[in-house]
């Protein structure tokens, strides 16, 4: 490939002749020559070496704000190799914090040389580091030679996570499991419920000794049984959750929400599914501990804001396959989907307990609106939508839904003292 | 590192305790920067966003600053007066070889002789501007282009005229010379300036390993062995007119045309169409490389969970000295 300088150096080759035969003039005559000959010899004086490489990654799995480091490891397997850019392509959300993926190397043969950088990465995503690129030129920087070695590594970007203390969230249809929610009844669990009249097979350490001197008759305390619930989480990556900002939108804030959830939920012991849906519906069957924590951690780092499947749809699809009065949490913004009302009233009949946490897309615009410096427009339009919002919401909660209106200003922690209260 | 969740990763604090065994295969460290409390209102964003700015800040070195640190890259900026001057004073001197004296005043010659003077002056005080980057990046390629057009009108200028025998005369060697020193002027400049881009960025992004001056040295030891074989091929160039005036008639021989400039400059055209002609068969002729892509295996296994993984690129056959690696589920 010819670069600006050789184009330049040609047109002055070819265009001295011509002032040097009218001037009668030797000497640009031979800045003509000197010029075409250095091309010339520039086309031959550029070859791409036989490079190895390889990438080795500190970590391939990370959460958001997280750092890794990447070794790239080049070694030169030919002749010398002569000026050559390396340049280790990477998707433009993530930041390069300490080092540089790309130098120019002169790597003689058999020597190898490392480049080393630390990345960061603020959102969350599946990214892919690579291809290599590699270009080298001539010593004059006269020509060059691009090729990329299609080698790359992908790393997940798994969602924040938050630490929660409680959340009032828990099935009205426990599983017999034991597990770590009290639900109300008599049984295996560690917190005391209730004293009863002893009978027999009932075992002599449950004896209440104390209230058996006071009353005269044998009464035996009861624990409060825990046990598993089966909560599923409702996500909408619909092409309607990127309103905002690349990194404020609902589904950037609505996967942190999730993923924040779902590690309370599993460190409770509980049983937690996650439906995704946006262009296609993906669903991660119930499960419970570390596993199902980094395959829904996984999911939501996968997912991205597309399509436009209504609520009312997947609900019709997966109802039937959820565990009864088991509690559901929609994070939606709820924007763009007239079904989402039947969707919610279809829930509720079934009797499961339904929670919306619904990220304010008009907030986000505003926000992006704001930090783009753009001007905000009308504002009486910003009004309408909020009002039409706030009937939407109404709406739900007729339903006997719990609807939480998430101002993206607020952390996810005070949003969850709202549910609460 | 290899925790005990099967694969490479790292966990913010708050969620270390989730799990009552800590991983055994080594410490699962918190990445840093982890924000796990989120944004904490408007004045909180801003203060995060504040101090990631401060964090991503880097300084932007002086070019003075990457002159001491790469040393070679002085050695380029000397060469760049080097030539200059030398370009300059040649410009001059074949002018006045060309009249074997300084023209007397009032005369034509006199008028040709001052402009080569007064453009070659122009062409090095622009030089000299451009080689000290005065008035920044921009203003040292304007200056660049416009010394090279001042010292090529100077040149220009300096009349030679349709020489008898041009090879017998030494302003016509000189010529070459001139060629060889204007070329490699430009050239430096323009080195350096790449150089000292390349030097900012490795500063900025405090590259250790990064061995600038190496890739200085060689540039200057290469380009020059380059720019002297150039030289030679264009002096051949020049006196290859003879080559054409022993194969034509001696009518055509021993005209004034062919032993004159015009000579030299038919000598060029007749060249470069041959050669121009031979590049354009000889590169559709010239088969595309293939590169194929394998994997080899450079690393002790299970050191790495995720590699090393190794592309060859431009060779053949992967090793056969190791072992494929096993990637963990």
């Amino acid at each position: 490939m010819w670069t600006k300088k050789s184009a330049l150096m040609l047109c002055l080759g070819a265009g001295l002749p011509v002032f040097a035969l009218v001037a009668k003039n030797v000497q640009l005559l031979a800045v003509s020559i000197f010029l075409l000959i250095s091309l010339v010899i520039g086309m031959f004086n550029n070859r791409l070496a036989k490079l190895a490489a390889s990438r080795t990654l500190s970590g391939e799995k990370i959460f958001e704000d997280g750092q890794i480091i990447v070794d790239l490891k080049l070694q030169n397997r030919g002749k010398r190799t002569g000026f050559l850019e390396v340049r280790d392509k990477l998707p433009k959300q993530l930041n390069i914090r300490e080092g540089s993926n790309y130098l120019i190397i002169d790597l003689k043969q058999h020597e190898s040389t490392t480049i080393r950088y630390k990345i960061e990465a603020p959102l969350k995503g599946i990214y892919t580091l690579g291809p290599i690129s590699i270009r080298s030129q001539d010593v004059f920087n006269l020509f060059y030679e691009e090729i990329d070695i299609d080698f790359t590594d992908n790393i997940s970007v798994f969602p924040r996570v938050e630490e929660i203390k409680e959340i009032p969230i828990k099935s009205r249809a426990p599983k017999m499991y034991p597990g770590a929610s009290p639900v109300k009844q008599p049984g295996p669990g560690s917190e005391f419920f209730l004293i009863r009249d002893y009978v027999p097979g009932d075992a002599f350490k449950q004896i209440n000794w104390k209230a058996y001197a006071r009353s005269g008759k044998l009464l035996v305390n009861e624990k409060e049984r825990e046990a598993v619930s089966d909560i599923t989480i409702v996500f909408d990556s619909r092409s309607s959750s990127a309103i905002g900002s690349e990194a404020d939108n609902a589904l950037i804030y609505g996967a942190r929400a999730a993923a924040t959830l779902t590690n309370f939920f599993l460190k409770r012991r509980d049983s937690v599914a996650l439906i995704v849906y946006g262009e296609k519906l993906m669903n991660i069957k119930p499960g419970m501990g570390k596993k199902q924590l980094f395959e829904i951690l996984t999911a939501l780092a996968g997912t991205r804001s597309e399509g436009n499947l209504p609520l009312k749809g997947v609900v019709d699809v997966s109802l039937p396959y959820m565990p009864r009065k088991s509690p559901i949490i929609l994070i939606s913004n709820l924007e763009n989907d007239d079904s989402i009302s039947k969707a919610c009233s279809d829930i509720r009949i079934l009797d499961f307990s339904l929670t919306v946490i619904s990220p304010n897309p008009i907030d986000f615009e505003l926000m992006a609106k704001t930090k783009a410096r753009m001007p905000i427009g009308d504002p009486m339009a910003y009004e309408i939508l909020k009002a039409e919002r706030e009937v939407r919401l109404e709406e739900l909660r007729g339903y006997g839904a719990k609807v939480i209106d998430w101002d993206p200003n607020m952390p996810f922690t005070a949003v969850l003292a709202q549910l609460r209260a | 590192m290899q925790g005990q969740y099967g694969y490479n990763q790292q966990m913010p604090p708050n969620m270390q305790g989730i799990y009552p065994q800590q991983p055994q295969g080594g410490p699962i460290q918190a990445p840093q920067g982890v924000q796990p409390q989120g944004p904490q209102g408007k004045a909180d964003m801003q203060a995060e966003i504040d101090a990631r700015g401060k964090s991503t800040h880097v300084r932007i070195p002086s070019r003075e600053e990457i002159l001491r640190k790469y040393s070679k890259l002085s050695l380029i900026r000397t060469f760049a007066f080097i030539f200059l001057f030398v370009t300059v004073a040649i410009n001059v001197f074949i002018s006045i070889m060309a009249k074997r004296a300084i023209p007397p005043a009032g005369t034509e010659a006199f008028m040709m002789f001052i402009m080569v003077v007064v453009f070659s002056v122009i062409g090095l005080v622009l030089g000299i501007m451009s080689i000290m980057n005065i008035l920044g990046k921009n203003f040292s390629n304007i200056f660049t282009m416009s010394s090279a057009i001042m010292l090529l009108a100077g040149a220009g200028c300096s009349n030679i005229g349709v020489l008898l025998n041009p090879a017998s005369r030494a302003e016509f060697w000189l010529s070459a010379v001139f060629a060889f020193t204007f070329f490699m002027y430009l050239e430096y400049i323009h080195g350096l300036n790449r150089y000292l881009e390349i030097g900012e960025m490795a500063i900025m992004r405090n590259l250790k390993d990064f061995d600038l001056n190496a890739v200085i040295s060689r540039y200057i030891t290469f380009g020059f062995v380059i720019a002297l074989i150039t030289m030679v091929l264009t002096a051949l160039i020049m006196v290859s007119y003879v080559f054409f005036a022993a194969v034509t008639p001696a009518q055509f021989a021993e005209s004034m045309e062919l032993n004159s400039v015009y000579g030299v400059a038919m000598a060029e055209a007749v060249i470069f169409t041959f050669l121009g002609i031979a590049l354009a068969i000889y590169f559709s002729l010239k088969p595309k490389k293939q590169y194929q892509k394998s994997e080899l295996m450079l690393g002790t296994p299970g050191t790495q969970p995720t590699g090393p993984r190794v592309d060859m690129y431009g060779q053949d056959a992967a090793s056969a000295t190791s072992a494929p690696m096993k990637k963990e589920a």
